[in-house]
């Protein structure tokens, strides 16, 4: 009850971000039925983490709409059909994001913005005030740096418009995401992308290609980085602590394999009872009109199994010291980390879940990016901040590691601003780590007011504002700060 | 096996040339400007056998052995340096293997070395930066410490001729000489050729080291200036570097 009280004299939150929390409060006060003795103490100590996501979950964590089956059909709860102008299309699609829940409440996924409003565009007046208008009201109304948009791979007008806006809006929502194919995507459209990250750190760069094989072409890129089925999404994603793995292996003298195995197994039991309340307690699935109308479709779903602290993880079991530096820069280090994955993998592998049909039913790796708390264990596989090698041998170390990761793995590197007069050595620089394997490339300019935080993006200038007491919009400045307290971005190498 | 001499590379810039590039800087430069900002790549080691530790003597092969984990990532290599036009037979050598691997090969250079006769390197060459220091032989002394006035211009109509002309460039300091008339000349000069030609103009930084001989760096005023002399002059594509 006290956390409750904290949450409503807490003059820094804004009106939904109080209710959100006190939302939160209350599902926590419940617990996730049927949990071992064992899988709870995995979960208070530091091996396994739910991430806060709640203990009755009442929602899949992760939901991507079918949004060209929205604007082809209409909606009828939200009495909409299918808009024929372009204020129509963006306003059916702003009135829908308000009905679509997550996690953090606010949509994770908002469509691939370019192909949705493409059929738009040439009947239009001014398609690109409406797109800014537009924009502005998603910055607005879903205050979260998770959102995220897609574009691409082709080169359409509403995608140059829509990165045109961004760049002038230099909002932190929506996260987005240039689907990226050198044979598919124009130069001159791949070069808009470039510089307007130069200016407001997105889009990122997603490998389309790889991403092709995997999910075939109903994907997205959404939240933070993750890359999911359009039309279904995450019922919920769980993170294995891989130093704290370690550490339990070396404590009780038994073979690494041997515990990876052990936390993998623990930890898929635990995600399967947080689905099977999802599924079967809740009813989300029966009764949410976004489920009946078709736009979500349960056997698109699939779970996310993440890991992260590799760096520290391979470190501590190969030096003895989490922090000895080994992890980036030895052919070692990359193979304990492949190692460690593979025995993983084989775990997600001999797995199935019956609510989760995407994949056959195993679970999806996810290198997942860390939380404020996180103390002295790095983002997923990522080399920690300040220690990256020249930027070719980081790229070649990490690239063959992108290819465990189906569900979401990101780097990201920062830019000074003499890129700025040539966007192209960026590009070169994205095309050669997709061929050599990387998934997701981030980038963002040294100098910026928008920094990306692990998978997120949040203006410095918010931070300051929320350390000075004052309330803030957005609800993830306050997770950037706390993570940059712990990891400071400027430790960052700037290339 | 030719050996070069090099001091050393750096694996990504975006800065010598288009796209993403390894730049190779290599030893020894016919002369001798007071506004170097490379001024440890200057010495000329005639003696192989005796350079410093902290230098490089390397094959093609060993060159490339060490710059290969950057091929995927670029668009090409770019030699600098110094002036890699003194170990000209290296430099086709090495341009010859890169471009059998698909990267291009771009120059860095002084002007100075003719290349009225180097048809295979130029065949090798994809493009070419060139410096056009000053206008007149008493300037170019006092800037470079030598005068080859006319084969740097001779240099350049020949880039233009062959296509292989990517830029040329002027670096600007104050307290050296009267960039003025020589931002005149030079842009005279080169828009007679084609307007289009890419004009870089470098304002000199001192990057917080004081330079020994007084030079100083221009104003951002002085800088617009002399853009826009260059543009009055008949220069369109001009670009300024702070």
């Amino acid at each position: 009850m006290e956390e409750a009280l904290n949450i409503i004299k807490d003059g820094t939150l804004t009106q939904q971000q109080k209710i959100i929390a006190l939302a939160r409060q209350a599902e926590n006060q419940l617990k996730i039925p049927g949990l071992t003795d064992k899988e709870q103490d995995y979960l208070n100590s530091d091996l396994v983490c739910d991430l806060a996501e709640g203990q009755a979950p009442y929602r899949p964590r992760y939901n991507l709409v079918d949004f060209a089956k929205f604007m082809e059909e209409g909606s009828e709860f939200l009495r909409l059909s299918s808009p024929e102008t372009l204020a129509e299309a963006t306003n059916n699609l702003i009135i829908l994001y308000q009905n679509i829940p997550s996690v953090t409440g606010m949509p994770v996924y908002i469509g691939e913005l370019d192909k949705l409003l493409e059929p738009y565009i040439d009947s239009s007046s001014d398609p690109k005030s409406t797109i800014r208008l537009f924009l502005t009201a998603i910055d607005r109304t879903l205050p979260d740096s998770f959102v995220h948009a897609d574009i691409g791979p082709e080169k359409t007008r509403a995608g140059e418009l829509i990165l045109e806006a961004e760049k002038e809006l230099a909002n932190s929502v929506p996260n987005l995401t240039l689907k990226y194919d050198p044979e598919l995507t124009d130069k001159d459209f791949a070069i808009q992308a470039v510089e307007t990250g130069l200016e407001v750190s997105k889009p990122y760069f997603a490998n389309h290609r790889d991403y092709q094989k995997i999910f075939g072409d109903e994907y997205a890129i959404v939240s933070c980085y993750n890359a999911l089925p359009i039309g279904g999404g995450s019922h919920t994603l769980v993170r294995m602590n891989l130093k704290a793995v370690v550490e339990k292996a070396l404590e009780e003298e038994e073979f690494l394999a041997v515990r990876l195995r052990d936390v993998s197994k623990t930890m898929l039991s635990i995600m399967d009872k947080r689905i099977a309340f999802l599924c079967e307690e809740s009813p989300f699935f029966k009764s949410n009109f976004l489920v009946k109308e078709g736009l979500l479709d349960k056997n698109k779903y699939t779970a996310m199994f993440g890991v992260y602290g590799m760096a520290e993880a391979v470190n501590l079991f190969l030096d003895g010291d989490s922090e000895s530096g080994s992890y980036g820069k030895t052919a070692e280090s990359q193979k304990m980390a492949k190692n460690i994955l593979d025995i993983i993998q084989n775990e997600l592998n001999e797995h199935e879940n019956e609510h989760s049909p995407f994949n056959d039913g195993h679970y999806l790796l996810h290198a997942q990016s860390g939380i404020g708390e996180d103390v002295d264990t790095s983002p997923g596989c990522r080399i920690p901040y300040g220690e990256e090698p020249s930027m070719p041998e980081q790229l070649n170390f990490i690239a063959p590691i992108h290819q465990y990761f189906p569900a979401g793995v990101s780097d990201i590197f920062t830019f000074d601003k003499t890129y700025k007069r040539n966007p192209e050595a960026i590009l070169d620089i994205i095309k050669g780590a997709f061929e050599k394997g990387l998934r997701l490339f981030s980038f963002y300019n040294s100098e910026s007011d928008l920094v990306r935080i692990t998978g997120y993006l949040v203006k410095r200038s918010e931070i300051e504002k929320l350390n000075q007491g004052e309330t803030v919009h957005k609800d993830t400045v306050v997770l950037g700060r706390d993570t940059l307290e712990s990891s400071p971005e400027e430790n960052r190498k700037v290339r | 096996m030719q050996r070069a001499v090099i001091n050393r590379w750096i694996d990504f810039s975006p800065i010598d040339g288009p796209g993403n590039r390894t730049v190779i800087f290599f030893q020894g430069c016919n002369l001798n400007c007071s506004y170097c900002h490379n001024p440890e790549t200057i010495e000329i080691y005639n003696n192989k056998s005796k350079i410093p530790g902290s230098l490089y003597l390397l094959t093609v092969d060993e060159l490339i052995e060490k710059i290969k984990q950057n091929f995927p990532y670029i668009s090409g290599i770019t030699v600098s340096g110094g002036e890699p036009l003194l170990q000209l037979e290296f430099i086709k050598e090495l341009f010859s293997k890169t471009k059998k691997l698909g990267l291009s090969n771009f120059i860095d250079t002084n002007g100075t070395i003719p290349l009225t006769e180097q048809k295979t390197l130029l065949d090798l060459t994809d493009g070419v930066m060139i410096d056009f220091k000053a206008s007149n032989s008493a300037d170019l002394i006092e800037v470079t410490g030598s005068d080859k006035l006319e084969i740097i211009k001779e240099n350049i109509i020949l880039l233009n001729d062959v296509g292989l002309l990517h830029e040329v460039r002027t670096v600007i300091a104050g307290g050296l000489i009267n960039y003025q008339e020589n931002v005149v000349e030079i842009a005279g000069f080169i828009a007679e050729i084609d307007p289009e030609i890419k004009f870089k103009l470098i304002a000199y930084r001192n990057h917080g080291v004081e330079n020994s001989e007084g030079i100083i760096e221009p104003s951002t005023e002085d800088i617009n200036n002399y853009k826009k002399l260059a543009r009055t002059n008949g220069c369109k594509n001009i670009q300024i570097i702070k």
